[in-house]
């Protein structure tokens, strides 16, 4: 799917977002959150890229940072728009509220990310109403088609959304995203809340979905099972940074940082025959107020040295489409999924 | 199946509890919602029954009515809880719920960890009072007795310098460690039978296989038998012996871990395993989705509950004759009327 | 089969129904709040055609019937049930022994009730001048609360003392509300250092003893306005403290529902701000405004009265339930005249009204929860 010698359809440069940390009665700042920081990556038409990582690790953050439903602090995100790549975060109000059409969000609580006091007709349609795509009888057929390719009832148009279950929430909020016809979609947790049989059905859907319309994905999750099945390549951060960027396949085989590889070896295996000796993380995700120094990942792992605790490894792509920031990802020998 | 004789109690092979035929019923204004719906299963000594299924299946009620704490309007309406304790055998289906004999089994027989550790930890009292408390109310100590137990529980449950941690509130706490703290303290009686229900799912994972290689050396240490209650497969074939799955509130299979991951016999727990992504050599195939969604168990129409997801329905009988539960191998029980 | 597609059609309508209908719906569970809002129609009614529902002149003086008890309305006499209820006319006598006037039913004299019947000349709302009454005796003034010391008709007093101090809950409120939504908008809607002063200003008001507060400002409303202008000076008064609830109502709801993902994805959609506010937040707390505005009305009440009792509020000749009630200051009278304290039991009832009604809009605020 990757063609080589093409720009990327988005390229985050450098991204970085600081929530400011304020205390006592004027609200001063006494510090920041570093949810997103210095990140850099880049996706490819057409093909799918899973960002995971922990709780707090500023995945979701990330994800919003790059539609700009929140400001970032510093970076800047490009995105190719009729071959031209525009910097999303230097657009004025108007010509961002343009663009959004382009780029769609779905999000993980298929509950609170629809508006409930609207019927789906207007829910699916308010992308085309906003961007005065269609109106009346024209948007109505359109939402009546994309109701239809999410496998939903047209008959249900009227209704509203507490007659339908998680799952079926959750295609309402696709249908929603693919109303203005984007190029790409960030894709926040879509099928965590949801239960296993309809995780399936909806990880099906967003497949199929990104074949028929040549969508690009940003898919976030917690969970490595779901980000092999879904992704091309793999992203992985800790406590807003991203540590390691590969394809999928050389990502579970060879991972080269050890925090994804004690990730891989944390999943559950549905297989009782393969109950075998994990590596047991001590302690938990750092705080992301007051970041431990060096390598943010160095209390806990068990292969670091000095060096760790004292200076910030580097991104280096370590094999072809392989990044990496960790001190010893060169002499470290690590499991992968077998 | 008849224990009524007393030298069998006595027997090592015989379970620690039982449970035949379990009802438990939500009187709604809508209808009556049937959480559990004749569910029979036997927990073994030392041993991990693994209860998996989705949303709604009644696998926390049937965790609840165990405890007699199956919150309003839900009541047990038929089936017996039969706990086998040193000797005696205690009915728990027919206990008061309020009343001294249940009190005196709950916390410390049978005690509890549940899913959200911020919410069974009350933010007033710090960890080792709610400890202490546990302790005083159960067992024959003195205050500082029961200091120094708690003190080695939460060493025990891998809590770095439990002398600070002991004073603290649940506020100052992770989540990961929150968890450790309900489980020193669901441990600190000595049960005979600790009921898990989702104690990972809200953890990241890391933390999740903190916690369960935690709970698989407390097992083992302590010889107490565990019910873990989860939706996660994963989770189920790392720590379960037998597993019971299911789905509208009854049980619709039986087996040893190994039955149901190896060779799984209902439609559903087919469905359930091929519908998870695959880690490794079989990832990227497409999955094989189960159809439709989970029905509210409310006012169901006769027949198998799995009847209009099912891909091997067979009109004219699943969906006119309610199957049971029956043995198809031995330990192996599935209910479908595909094997009949 | 039938009875089952009947079912169907009834989920459907669920389906579709509204928010209102849904909220309707759960209402209506509600049986406390259903009474709440029955009587508070009721009293409303009254109120607003309160010349037309008193029998007699609210000033007028029946110098024979003063503190004369409340009459009892009879169905049956000595010749058994009537259709027509009547009282009997009052005999006023002096106590041999403690020389007070008492009044004692003369069963002689039977004074038939009539509906629309023609008495004292009133103008409704200022407008139609009409002598028809809704009840009351074509012969001599019927006293169904009793009189009070100057001979007047405390059930007409009543009825006029209810249309001030349930308006001035109404338009107090109104004036909260639309102080309370601007400021709390505000507020909530722009954050930081507007959010901070009008959170201050607020947290100030509040700490300020009310009573105290109230009695000040009243006091320096001149005593030569006329009661019209003191009516808006009241609901002034109470409205500077009252906007700051619904303000804080207002500003809670508005950053709890701004952080709501359905609001983000309308956001990324493309929406501007003047749609995201009056198509997503505005129906989405509009309920739970309603709720709380009606749950601040009883304030208003209860500080007019507090206000009029005291003699800081209306002041006689107007009438509202605080000026009656300044007649049932002292015990004496009130342990002789215990009808005097009717106006108080008003007060109660419409309090316990609009908390009960309040309760059952809270419930069905939010229909979506189950």
């Amino acid at each position: 799917m990757i063609k080589k010698n093409e720009l990327p359809l988005l390229e985050v440069k450098n991204l970085k977002k600081y929530f400011p940390v304020e205390k006592g009665f004027w609200r001063k700042t006494v510090g920041y959150v570093k949810a997103v920081d210095k990140v850099n990556l880049y996706i490819n038409e057409g093909e799918t890229l899973g960002v995971v990582g922990e709780s707090g690790c500023g995945k979701t953050t990330l994800g919003r940072c790059i539609l700009r439903a929140i400001e970032p602090t510093e970076g800047s995100i490009l995105f190719r728009l009729n071959g031209d790549m525009i910097d999303i975060t230097k657009l004025d109000r108007e010509s961002l509220r343009a663009t959004r059409r382009y780029t769609q969000m779905i999000f993980q609580d298929p509950y609170s990310s629809l508006d409930s006091r609207m019927t789906v007709l207007d829910i699916v349609g308010e992308p085309l109403l906003v961007n005065n795509l269609a109106t009346g009888r024209k948007m109505e057929e359109r939402v009546k088609d994309l109701v239809n390719v999410v496998g939903l009832n047209v008959k249900h148009l009227k209704r509203y959304p507490h007659a339908f279950s998680g799952g079926q929430r959750q295609r309402i909020g696709i249908a929603r995203a693919l109303a203005s016809n984007p190029k790409f979609i960030v894709a926040d947790e879509p099928v965590s809340a949801l239960d296993v049989s309809v995780q399936a059905q909806t990880l099906n859907l967003l497949q199929d979905l990104q074949v028929e319309f040549k969508l690009t994905y940003l898919f976030i999750s917690h969970d490595l099972s779901v980000i092999e099945h879904i992704s091309d390549r793999v992203a992985v951060m800790y406590v807003g940074k991203i540590v390691e960027l590969a394809k999928t396949e050389e990502f579970f085989l060879n991972p080269l940082h050890p925090y994804s590889e004690a990730l891989l070896s944390a999943l559950p295996k549905p297989d009782p025959r393969l109950r075998m000796k994990r590596i047991i993380l001590s302690g938990e995700v750092a705080n992301p107020v007051n970041p431990p120094s060096g390598c943010y990942f160095h209390p806990r792992c068990k292969y670091a040295e000095e060096i760790c605790k004292k200076e910030e490894p580097e991104w280096k792509e370590v094999n072809p489409e392989h990044f990496v920031a960790c001190h010893f990802a060169k002499e470290l020998s690590l499991k992968g999924v077998i | 199946m008849d224990f009524e004789n007393k030298t069998i109690l006595n027997n090592k092979n015989i379970p620690l509890l039982q449970v035949k035929n379990l009802k438990v019923y939500f009187y709604l204004e809508e209808g009556i919602l049937k959480a559990v719906d004749d569910v029979s299963f036997d927990i073994g000594r030392k041993k991990v029954l693994g209860i998996v299924g989705e949303s709604g299946c009644g696998k926390s009620v049937t965790a609840q009515s165990i405890l007699r704490i199956v919150p309003h309007p839900g009541r047990t309406v038929g089936g017996e809880i039969l706990l086998h304790q040193n000797g005696n055998l205690v009915d728990l289906a027919k206990l008061n719920p309020s009343g001294r004999d249940i009190r005196a089994i709950r916390g410390k027989e049978i005690t509890m960890i549940f899913q959200e550790p911020m919410t069974s930890l009350s933010p007033i009292h710090t960890i080792g009072n709610q400890i202490m408390e546990a302790v005083l109310l159960h067992r024959d100590m003195s205050q500082s007795e029961a200091r120094e137990l708690t003190l080695e529980m939460l060493y025990k449950v891998g809590i770095s310098n439990p002398h600070q941690r002991i004073d603290e509130y649940s506020y100052q706490l992770s989540g990961g460690l929150r968890q450790r703290a309900m489980i020193a303290m669901a441990l600190s009686c000595n049960p005979s039978l600790l009921i898990a229900d989702e104690p990972t799912t809200a953890l990241d994972v890391t933390v999740q296989a903190q916690i369960l290689e935690l709970m698989k050396e407390l097992q083992s240490e302590f010889g107490m038998s565990v019910m873990y209650i989860t939706h996660n497969l994963g989770v189920i074939a790392e720590i379960a012996d037998d597993v019971l799955v299911m789905y509208l509130g009854k049980a619709v299979e039986y087996a040893s871990a190994d039955e149901i991951f190896h060779n799984p016999l209902h439609p559903y727990t087919i469905g359930l395993l091929k519908s998870i992504p695959k880690v490794g050599k079989e990832a990227r195939t497409r999955l094989e989705a189960i159809k439709g969604t989970v029905p509210l168990p409310l006012d169901l129409p006769r027949g198998c509950g799995f009847y209009q997801r099912c891909r091997e329905a067979k009109k004219g009988i699943c969906n006119v004759g309610d199957p049971s539960l029956i043995e198809v191998t031995k330990g192996h029980r599935v209910n479908c009327f595909l094997y009949k | 089969m039938k009875n089952n597609k009947r079912k169907i059609s009834a989920e459907e309508k669920l389906y579709v129904a509204t928010q209102w209908q849904l909220m309707r719906r759960k209402f209506k569970k509600h049986k406390l709040a259903i009474l709440g809002g029955t009587t508070l129609v009721i009293f409303y009614i009254l109120a607003i055609f309160c010349g037309f529902f008193s029998p007699q002149d609210i000033y007028k003086q029946h110098s024979g019937y003063i503190y004369a008890p409340p009459q009892r309305i009879h169905f049956f006499d000595e010749e058994g049930f009537h259709l027509r209820p009547f009282v009997y006319g009052l005999e006023r006598k002096i106590d041999p022994i403690t020389f007070r006037k008492i009044y004692i039913e003369d069963k002689t004299r039977k004074l038939p009730i009539y509906f629309f019947v023609r008495g004292d000349k009133y103008k409704l709302w200022n407008l139609y001048s009409t002598d028809i009454h809704f009840f009351g005796v074509k012969d001599g003034p019927i006293f169904l609360f009793g009189a009070d010391k100057l001979g007047r008709d405390l059930f007409s007093r009543n009825l006029h003392a209810a249309r001030i101090s349930l308006s001035i809950g109404l338009v107090g409120v109104a004036i909260s509300f639309i102080l309370g939504c601007i400021i709390g908008g505000i507020s909530g809607y722009f954050g930081g250092m507007a959010d901070m002063v009008t959170q201050r200003v607020i947290e100030f008001l509040i700490c300020i003893p009310t009573i105290p507060l109230w009695m000040s400002l009243s006091a320096a409303l001149p005593k030569k306005w006329p009661p019209t202008k003191i009516y808006f000076g009241i609901v002034i008064i109470l409205s500077i403290v009252g906007w700051c609830g619904l303000a804080r109502v207002v500003r809670g709801k508005l950053l709890e529902l701004r952080e709501e993902d359905f609001v983000m994805a309308a956001k990324i959609c493309g929406a501007t701000s003047g749609r995201i506010i009056t198509r997503h937040l505005l129906p989405a707390f509009l309920s739970y405004l309603i709720v709380n505005v009606t749950l601040a009305i009883p304030n208003m009440i209860l500080g007019e009265t507090s206000l009029s009792f005291l003699g800081l509020g209306m002041r006689a000749p107007a009438v509202s339930w605080g000026v009656l009630l300044q007649d049932a200051q002292n015990v004496r009278t009130l342990a002789l005249h215990p009808w005097l304290l009717i106006p108080g039991l008003c007060v109660i009832i419409t309090i316990l009204a609009f908390n009960f009604l309040g309760d059952g809009l809270r419930d069905a605020a939010d229909p979506y929860k189950l």
